[in-house]
């Protein structure tokens, strides 16, 4: 098993995802955290599948998406404290994925950060 | 008090019809695992699996994403061309929640009365072990 903890704002404590979770109807929700529960259960190896891409060009190369339909979680893989951490979550828009992209990127940085 | 997947997953789980998606969502993911293991112990790539089943390289991805709901037959045809057949078993719907008590009975309350609730089959399983 592998750990997945929700990334949590510093000022505030706010998870983002948690909260984009309770957002979404029962059926996206459900789908969702199923594919959680895989990354729970088998880490890595969804890169295997076609549930899980790296994001590329930024970074050490521990950037992930988790993919379910047209939604997606973007999420650092915390390889000295074995985890993973979900700092994002978005429908996929046209054109609007590189800004999403910088939204969860900022949180990795931030949580890069912390000592 | 920071939240956890596993504990907001638990109470959504106490909603029957979030049991069933949830379900649902479990079976195309666990199939995308398998499909995606066979073809890797293969050496396959996913356009190689596509050619051989005479499928498209996205349905293979589509599958392997958990996003296709292929049927029986369809498992059956792609597992064959990997030289595998399919073999099916149950399991809970979240193993690591089963330590939590509450949530067994909540689950079962919403569940006709019978021998299939799951309170019943717990009953029935601790009755048999001693104690």
């Amino acid at each position: 098993m592998w750990l997945v903890e929700y990334y949590a704002e510093p000022s505030s404590g706010r998870e983002p995802v948690a909260e984009w979770l309770d957002s979404l109807d029962k059926h996206a929700g459900a789908h969702i955290l199923d594919k959680i529960v895989r990354l729970h259960q088998n880490g890595l190896v969804l890169l295997n599948t076609s549930m899980m891409k790296p994001i590329k060009g930024h970074g050490s190369g521990n950037f992930y998406e988790l993919r379910c339909g047209k939604y997606r979680i973007l999420l650092l893989h915390d390889f000295t404290k074995g985890k993973f951490i979900l700092l994002h979550g978005f429908k996929k828009e046209r054109q609007r994925e590189s800004k999403q992209i910088e939204t969860a990127y900022l949180r990795l940085r931030e949580y890069q950060s912390r000592r | 008090m920071n939240r956890t997947f596993e504990d907001d997953l638990r109470v959504k789980l106490r909603d029957p019809e979030f049991a069933k998606m949830f379900g649902a969502a479990q079976a195309k993911s666990n199939f995308a695992l398998t499909l995606a293991r066979a073809r890797e112990r293969l050496g396959l790539t996913q356009k190689e699996l596509a050619d051989k089943a005479e499928v498209s390289q996205a349905y293979i991805a589509k599958l392997e994403g958990g996003e296709a709901n292929p049927t029986l037959e369809r498992i059956g045809t792609l597992l064959a061309v990997a030289g595998l057949s399919l073999i099916t078993d149950t399991t809970t719907l979240f193993p690591t929640l089963l330590t939590s008590a509450d949530w067994v009975f909540d689950f079962s309350a919403s569940a006709p009365r019978g021998r299939t609730s799951v309170a019943n089959v717990t009953e029935e399983i601790e009755a048999t072990v001693p104690a």
